[in-house]
């Protein structure tokens, strides 16, 4: 009983150095989440280095190389306006990749100031804050996105605002009530009985430890923003200029043509489901190395 | 328990009135003229006249509000600025296609992602248990719009044995009455077009029951793992409980709670899900016609649907709160 | 015949950082309606004891390693989970700690009563059992009959639910009664009411019971007779009043000196045993209890002391027992500072495990 007890302590002391290190250790021992995390730096780089390493011009029309199949030439074919394939793949990652990420992190901006009101405003603004976020869950996914862009009109910086404030409530209330529940923990009475400060409580103890089950959430919603700006460009709300390449816009065109070219699905797909995968391993492994609970 | 069920009604009606409040804010608090913005820039000024006197532009917005929440409850949504039909008719109209589809989807969706839970959390860290985690992981990820077209490309084009677009074949002539075509053929007892029916429904309803699958199946799995390790589970083998109603009675019974949550959160996902799912295999429901209106600028059409799936999210998540009460007396009492 | 014969009884627990040794060769006999108290601190293994001689032990990550468990002449370590099942809850009960968690919350107390009658061969109704239930309730003096039965776990208090724990382990009359620190967390009164209860009930179906307990005040009042596990291993075990009249071990010795008694003198001083209990991922070479025994000698650093007898039914593992006069003192006689270990390395290190309460 008491060796158990000593090693509950990391998770409720604020996290230390070697709380990170053990954190790490185990991470790096979960063999998944080391190749999704892997994998996921390979697509970062080869978003960032798309420039150069892309074969051709992902704009660039060839009428006469339309729907070649996947060859040498174009390792995953080309499209109805003969553009490589692998090109726009690779440059539609950079769009993916920055939106999904802006996307999260608008959305823990919005979810950190609700979450924060909500525990300190006061009842009332509890309350409204609440309510507010059961009203913006209660349009499901996608549907909020597509709500906010018909709205706002098609672009980047709309499907980021728009795609962040459907991930807002999930922050919101996961910081509530993992705040909520270190207020009221045994550890935090017992600095407060001690008279640390209230501040010093509250970010050096508190926060830190609210901080994990975020930055869980975080990645793992990644996968899903990825996903869901993909879908919103797959049901035309993408980029409006067609000669940009975006995942979902690829994907469509890929639909309809599934029938007689299905490499037009296969290529974009294939590295969408590989993307979302390896964030999705990250994520779980995460999860598991943060949380001492899980483990058997 | 009267008393829970009535608490938790009480709580989820600021939240419809929040949902139809961000739905009429969704329509009047278009940038620009709302008239303008709704009926295009190449309108007759006449017509932008009558939409702005029928939207009652020229009133404080609390009228406005109040006329449109008393045409709500009437059952008035506006008229497409498409089609000029009533919205409400047109979206039932189309409404039994998409419950049709969301409800296989959902049944195919919790009974394989149950039988999978169950199977893995049997030997956590095996080989199923792997296996069954990766394909989990498979289906979370894997968005519709690419499994849509790969199951149609080999089960309908490689293989050649299911249809990819519609919800029967155009060529057989059935009365449908209800909309709701698999009872539809059933009751009339043409079941060669039921066959054909079922047919069409296979690869979309598989497709849309990728991702709850998943997710039950996931939480089911670390639900049993986490029940089985209770105290009141050692209990009941001390007692000598055959192993077979241990897991019935003590395991499952203690499990349900995050799984049922879970199916409620998916319903949700299930709803986005028909959007995407509908345009890929041609289905004519509610979600293709969002698509449709969203193309079109129609946003009445855009505007009530999106009302329709939250009021129907909603009122599943109140069933499952519901549920829980069933499932655990503590509930009840607290 | 002897009820339950153990015989050098091994048990390891896989765990993050390591294989635990949990209990390591532990041997002991009770016999048909006899009390047996094992009494040790937390971790000791006296948890994990008990579980193996139900086999509920959270195997694969626990297991049994090595020796016997004969009951009734039947090896429960051998024996096929058909056998287990059906031993279990007839002729072998168990009682466990924490009677919060202990029954089955969407449950009510009739169904999961019943179950310990039925074990599982009957359908949802508690009806063909009902006056049985009643008797139950009766015997173990829980108020309002059938009310009571259509209640649920947390509608009732600790000393209740232990009640309702009682009822089912005792409603098939077992041979063996494994109680697993049954009175923890209950209030006193509480604890001397099912400490009666168990003590009256076992006694009129000549039921024999393993008392698990870390305390001596518990043991005292209940039992005949004593063992005391320390590290895995049964360092003593004699005759209740044998063990508080002229304890052997220096662990006893130690043990009875840090519980307080009400008929002591106020002024008396209560002696801690200094240090903690041996890392048992990497357990010691010599005898577990060296490194915080004041009696210690060189061997005893590096050879494991043996049980052996030393009077009526008392054995104790140690090189070097204490005299009646150390004991009653609750220190060695010679003054002269015990022996440092022969290395320094890796003694008297304190690693930790999770997920692994003993």
């Amino acid at each position: 009983m008491s060796a158990a007890d000593t090693t509950a302590a990391p998770a409720t002391r604020a996290p230390s150095n070697s709380y990170w290190r053990l954190v790490f250790r185990r991470l790096r021992r979960n063999r998944p989440a080391m190749a999704g995390l892997v994998c996921l730096v390979v697509v970062i780089l080869a978003a960032v280095t798309a420039p150069i390493i892309a074969p051709y011009d992902p704009m660039k029309v060839s009428l006469a190389d339309a729907y070649q199949s996947p060859n040498a030439a174009h390792l995953m074919g080309t499209d109805k306006l003969g553009r490589d394939i692998l090109s726009r793949v690779l440059w539609g990652s950079r769009n993916s990749l920055k939106t999904g990420f802006f996307a999260v992190l608008w959305g823990l901006a919005i979810g950190g100031v609700l979450g924060s009101l909500a525990l300190w405003g006061g009842r009332i603004v509890d309350a409204v804050v609440m309510r507010f976020t059961d009203v913006l869950l209660a349009f499901p996914g996608i549907l909020l996105a597509i709500g906010v862009i018909s709205w706002l009109g098609r672009g980047d910086v709309q499907m980021t605002l728009a795609v962040g404030l459907s991930l807002a409530p999930i922050f919101t209330r996961l910081l509530r009530a993992s705040l909520l529940s270190l207020q009221e923990s045994d550890f935090v009475l017992a600095l407060r009985s001690v008279g640390v400060p209230r501040r010093q409580i509250l970010f050096r103890h508190m926060l830190p430890n609210a901080l994990t089950p975020l930055i869980v959430q975080a990645t793992l919603q990644l996968g899903t923003t990825i996903l869901t700006v993909a879908g919103l460009g797959f049901l035309g709300l993408g980029p409006e200029d067609p000669r940009i390449p975006e995942w979902g816009t690829m994907l469509i065109e890929g639909a309809q043509m599934i029938q007689t070219f299905p490499h037009l699905v296969l290529g974009p797909g294939a590295c969408l489901v590989a993307i979302v995968v390896s964030v999705n391993l990250l994520g779980d492994g995460l999860r598991d190395a943060l949380d001492p609970r899980v483990r058997r | 328990m009267p008393r829970y069920i009535l608490r938790r009604l009480l709580v989820s009606i600021p939240v419809l009135f929040g949902v139809t409040l961000i739905a009429f804010a969704f329509v009047r608090l278009l940038p620009g003229d709302p008239a303008v913005t709704i009926l295009g820039e190449r309108a007759t000024p006449a017509a932008i006249e009558r939409l702005r006197t029928s939207l009652g532009l020229d009133r404080p917005i609390w009228q406005q509000y109040a006329e449109y929440m008393s045409n709500l409850l009437q059952g008035d949504l506006g008229n497409s600025t498409i089609t000029a039909a009533p919205v409400t008719k047109e979206l039932f109209s189309r409404f039994p296609a998409t419950l049709e589809l969301s409800i296989c989807a959902l049944l195919i969706g919790v009974t394989a992602g149950l039988w999978l839970g169950r199977a893995a959390a049997r030997r956590p860290g095996g080989g199923t248990d792997g296996g069954l985690t990766l394909l989990s992981l498979l289906g979370i990820s894997i968005p519709i719009f690419v499994l849509g077209p790969l199951l149609q490309y080999v089960f309908g084009v490689v293989l050649d044995w299911l249809p990819t677009s519609g919800r029967i074949n155009p060529r057989l002539f059935v009365s449908t009455p209800t909309g709701f075509l698999l009872w539809d053929t059933a009751s009339q007892g043409e079941w060669g077009a039921f066959r054909d029916v079922v047919a069409h429904l296979v690869l979309p309803s598989v497709t849309l029951s990728m991702m709850p699958m998943a997710m039950v199946a996931r939480m089911t799995r670390s639900s049993v793992i986490e029940v089985q390790r209770e105290d009141y589970v050692r209990t009941a083998r001390a007692k000598g409980v055959v192993p077979p109603r241990i897991a019935r009675r003590h395991v499952m019974r203690n499990a349900w709670l995050p799984v049922v949550t879970v199916i409620g959160l998916q319903v949700g996902a299930l709803l986005a899900g028909t959007v995407i799912t509908e345009t890929v295999f041609g289905w004519n429901g509610v979600g293709s016609l969002v698509v449709n209106a969203i193309n079109q600028r129609d946003y009445f059409v855009v505007q009530s649907a999106i009302l329709v799936f939250a009021v129907i999210f909603i009122v599943v998540n109140l069933l499952v709160d519901i549920s829980y009460a069933l499932l655990d007396p503590r509930i009840s009492y607290r | 015949m002897t009820l339950l014969e153990v015989e050098d009884l091994t048990v390891r627990i896989d765990t993050e950082f390591g294989t635990v040794h949990a209990v390591n060769g532990i041997s002991l006999s009770v016999e048909r309606g006899e009390t047996l108290a094992i009494v040790g601190e937390s971790g000791c293994g006296k948890s994990i004891t008990g579980l193996s001689l139900a086999r509920l032990l959270p195997e694969p990550a626990a297991r049994i390693a090595g020796g016997t468990i004969r009951f009734e002449g039947i090896d429960l370590v051998t024996a096929s989970p058909r056998t287990l099942a059906d031993l279990r809850g007839r002729d072998v009960a168990m009682i466990f700690q924490d009677p919060m968690s202990t029954l089955n919350p969407v449950l009510t107390i009739g169904e999961q009563m019943a179950e310990a009658l039925l074990r599982g061969n009957y359908g949802v109704s508690i009806r063909p059992v009902r006056d049985r239930l009643l008797e139950l309730l009766d015997m173990v003096g829980l108020p309002g009959g059938e009310a009571m039965l259509r209640r649920y776990p947390h509608q009732l208090s600790g000393g209740m639910r232990q009640r309702v724990m009682i009822a089912m382990a005792l409603a098939q009359k077992p041979r063996l009664l494994i109680a697993d620190e049954p009175t923890t967390g209950l209030d006193v009164t509480v604890e001397a009411q099912i400490l009666d209860l168990v003590g009256r009930l076992t006694e009129e179906s000549e039921t024999a019971v393993i008392l698990i307990t870390h305390d001596l005040g518990v043991v005292a009042g209940v039992s005949r007779r004593v063992a005391v596990m320390y590290c895995g291993t049964v360092i003593e075990t004699a005759p209740t009043d044998t063990l508080f009249d002229a304890p052997m071990h220096p662990y006893t010795v130690g043990l009875l000196h840090a519980t307080p008694s009400i008929d002591a003198d106020a002024d008396e001083d209560l002696l801690a045993i200094e240090g903690v209990p041996p890392n048992q991922l990497r357990p010691p070479a010599g005898c577990p209890f060296a490194p915080r025994c004041a009696w210690r000698q060189e061997r005893c650093w590096v050879e494991v002391p043996q049980p052996r007898a030393v009077g009526e039914q008392h054995q104790v593992a140690c090189h070097n027992t204490a005299t009646r006069e150390e004991a009653q003192q609750g220190r060695p006689a010679r003054l002269a500072p015990a022996p440092p270990p022969p290395n320094l390395f890796g003694i008297g290190e304190v690693v930790t495990f999770r997920g692994v309460s003993t």
